[in-house]
Formats: C-alpha cells, sequence, structure tokens
C-alpha cells in the first residue's frame, strides 16, 4: 500500500484522504476505518504540533478549607484512617459537621464554636470505646479466632477428612 | 510473541474464514447517497455499515457508563502539577493543593465516541490490539483482549513490529485496524512508541492519557487515571462491551443478508 510515514505532517486522515485524491491509492483500498473517522472526527485534529493551551489551572478550594487549615494546625496527629473502606468520612469531615452542627444550634458561626467542637472532638477520638470501627474490627477478628480453633486441634487427628469440605475423589480412568 | 501475527493474510489464506460479509457489501455504499434515519434495521438491504454511519450512537455504548461511575473508579486523579504536559490542559477541571484532577464532563464524552468507534471498527471485522505496558495491569489487559476474541501486547515493543512487520515477522503481516492503549508511557516515563509507529503506519490509535502524557498524536485520547487498577479495570470492561456488541450486530446482519439471498430464486 502506497502509504506516507511522515507522522509530523497534518492527521492520519488528510494523509489517507491526499493519497486518495491524487490517485496513490485506489478508493477501494482505503484503510478501514476510513468511514468511521470520517463520520465521527475526533473533536481534536490529532496533529503532531497541536500547541499547548495558554492559561493557567485554576486552583480547587472550598469556604471551609480555612477551617481545615485549623483543624490540622491544631490536630497535630489524627487518628489512623481506615483505606480499605469506601465513602467512610475522613476524621475532619467527621469535625467540621460537628462544627455546623453546634454552630447552627445556637445560631453563632463556626469560629466561635471551634475551640469548644475541637475539644470534644479530640476526646472522642482519643476513647476507642465509642470508635464503631473498633468494635467491628474486634467482633471480626474474634470470630475468625474462633472459626480457625475449630480446625487447628484436630486437624492431624484421624477424621481430619470430615473436617475438608471437598473430599479427594478417587481417580477412574 | 505478537498475537496479531497469526491474522496473517495472503500467504494462509485465513482472511477469507474470518469474512462473514464481502467487502463490496461493506463498501457499496457511500455516505452521499444515504438519507436520514435508514439505519433502522427493517429494510435489512438498508442495513449496511456505512448507513450505520449515520446513527450518533448505534450499538448503545454511550449508556454503559456514566459520571457518576468513572468517579467512583477514581478516573478523575491525575498526577500533581509537577508533572504535567501542557498539552492536557484543556481537559483538566482544576488543581486541588496541587494535585490535578480531571473535568469527568469532558472524559464521559471523548469516551463516549472512544467506544462508539471500538464497536464500529468491531462491526466491521477490524483487528482491535490493545496495548500497554504497565506490569500490574498487564494480565488484566492480556485478559479483556482474550475475552473479547482480540489481540494483546503488553510486552517490551521491539521498534519496527508496525513498520516493518513484513521483514520481523517473515511473512505479510496484517496490521491492527485500531490500536487501544491502557498507557500511553512506558515504565521510564517515554511515550510508548507504538503511539509513533500507528501514527506512521495510519492506525488510529484510543488512548487513556493521563496528566503527564502527549495527547497529540493520539487519534481519540480519553483524559483519565491510568494508574489505578480499578480505573483500568472499568476501560477494559466497557472496550470488551463495546467490542462485544459491535461483533454481535455483526454476527445479526451477517444472518439477516445470508436469509435473504438463499431466499433468492
Amino acid at each position: 500500500m502506497a502509504h506516507s510515514r511522515l507522522e509530523r505532517i497534518g492527521t492520519i486522515y488528510t494523509r489517507i484522504t491526499n493519497l486518495i485524491r491524487t490517485g496513490a491509492m485506489k478508493l477501494d483500498e482505503r484503510p478501514l476505518w476510513y468511514e468511521v473517522y470520517q463520520s465521527f472526527p475526533p473533536a481534536t485534529p490529532p496533529r503532531y504540533d497541536n500547541p499547548a493551551p495558554a492559561g493557567e489551572i485554576r486552583k480547587i478550594f472550598y469556604p471551609e478549607d480555612l477551617i481545615r487549615a485549623k483543624y490540622y494546625s491544631a490536630m497535630r496527629t489524627t487518628p489512623a484512617a481506615n483505606l480499605v473502606e469506601d465513602g467512610r468520612p475522613s476524621h475532619c469531615q467527621v469535625f467540621l459537621e460537628n462544627c455546623k452542627r453546634s454552630a447552627t444550634a445556637r445560631g453563632a458561626s463556626i469560629d466561635d464554636v471551634f475551640d469548644e467542637t475541637l475539644a470534644s472532638t479530640r476526646q472522642t477520638f482519643s476513647s476507642p470505646q465509642t470508635e464503631p470501627t473498633e468494635n467491628s474490627t474486634i467482633t471480626e477478628s474474634e470470630k475468625t479466632r474462633q472459626k480457625s480453633s475449630i480446625n487447628m486441634k484436630n486437624i492431624f487427628s484421624e477424621n481430619a477428612e470430615v473436617i475438608n469440605p471437598e473430599p479427594s475423589q478417587p481417580k477412574s480412568a | 510473541m505478537l498475537c496479531f501475527f497469526s491474522k496473517v493474510t495472503a500467504k494462509c489464506g485465513c482472511e477469507a474464514s474470518r469474512r462473514v460479509l464481502p467487502n463490496t457489501i461493506l463498501r457499496s455504499f457511500s455516505l452521499a447517497n444515504l438519507r436520514e434515519n435508514e439505519w433502522l434495521p427493517e429494510n435489512i438491504a438498508k442495513v449496511t455499515p456505512t448507513s450505520i454511519l449515520l446513527h450518533p450512537d448505534y450499538f448503545e455504548v454511550r449508556k454503559l457508563f456514566d459520571v457518576e461511575d468513572l468517579f467512583h473508579a477514581r478516573v478523575h486523579l491525575g498526577h500533581k502539577e509537577g508533572s504535567l504536559d501542557e498539552r492536557m490542559k484543556p481537559y483538566i477541571f482544576g488543581s486541588r493543593l496541587g494535585h490535578l484532577v480531571f473535568d469527568l464532563d469532558q472524559t464521559a464524552n471523548l469516551l463516549g465516541v472512544a467506544l462508539n468507534i471500538t464497536a464500529h471498527i468491531a462491526y466491521r471485522d477490524g483487528i482491535i490490539l490493545f496495548a500497554g505496558q504497565a506490569p500490574q495491569v498487564a494480565n488484566l489487559i492480556e485478559r479483556t483482549a482474550l475475552e473479547a476474541k482480540e489481540f494483546a501486547h503488553t510486552r517490551k515493543w521491539r521498534l519496527g513490529m508496525l513498520t516493518n512487520s513484513t521483514m520481523m515477522f517473515g511473512a505479510l503481516t496484517r496490521l491492527p485496524d485500531l490500536i487501544i492503549i491502557m498507557n500511553t508511557l512506558t515504565s521510564v516515563l517515554e511515550q510508548h512508541p507504538i503511539v509513533n509507529e500507528a501514527a506512521k503506519m495510519a492506525i488510529p490509535v484510543i488512548g487513556i492519557v493521563d496528566t503527564n502524557c502527549n495527547p497529540n498524536l493520539i487519534t481519540y485520547p480519553i483524559p483519565g487515571n491510568d494508574d489505578t487498577p480499578c480505573a483500568v479495570e472499568l476501560y477494559c470492561s466497557l472496550f470488551k462491551t463495546a467490542i462485544l456488541k459491535g461483533k454481535q450486530k455483526r454476527a445479526e446482519h451477517a444472518k439477516l443478508i445470508k436469509r435473504e439471498s438463499s431466499d433468492l430464486p
């Protein structure tokens, strides 16, 4: 197939189109994607020398970021976060929610209730009994311990096959 | 070894077994002769690949996902500002404390276009090659290609496998008609050489481009996170579904055409 291998000139579409136009490529020999590209052209032509657009990338900030910054400077160490769970609010988010709740309840600004909420939140974090995850982890590990203690004792005993859920099948033919 | 090598045409003649629709039917219609709504499947004579192209989303691939799915798969997370390729700027929503975040509305739109293209190429019996060099997703990419009955290359790219294929494999080789790259960078953060080679050989490329990638030579770039396994899993499952949808339609239409031709005296 006649071909231009200069990938820095034009796009794949313009190169093939011009080959067809000048007769270097027969219309029947056009690539399989040709009509598909024609019907659904890319938003930006895939040229080698497409310039980078000017302009700055905007910074993403939220109004409550000031409170967050204050929280992290006051709380030098935060409790460990569970990375396995998805969608669980972070400690900072929990604190922010507490702040908002007490601010609306009293009709005061968040700055006014900040110190008080911080003290109560710190207390909550320091007492692990109130943490729901701590409890669930303990029960989980207890369960596994109970489960595992059943098998370990008689793992070498004669009736070990009974525990085995899948009995070995006899080999035949 | 290159898998698409097994589709060597000319010499072994396996192209004939792969073609269900003859090429003349595929290309007998030109865009100029068609009117609106001729893609409607009531009349099989009108259900030709070209008339299908008039429908904006014939294979319904845009319904496979929404922006929320992309968000949950963490597609919006980019790299830090320091590694930004300036040409990726239009696809970026903003920077959150130095970490770049993609504009998922644009990503969803571009991903929809790319899936549509994939389904169309699969419908036209094109060869689709999945590529990528990230070792953590190599197995995933290969499995996806296997399930879609297409091809994958996730190992070191030997230069010239597209541009010098005849010499490389010792026989006339049918090159892929579409390349889907899951990670356009190599392990040393240089552009995957397949991008250049595909552009030279006029093969369209669909590629996931992260904030540190160059989108220029990628025909259909999809801005998004290319490092997180759950994001790559989402892309893989979407592309697999699009390919299977295209192939299914092809089989249906081939059956209709076969029946039509056997009814003739």
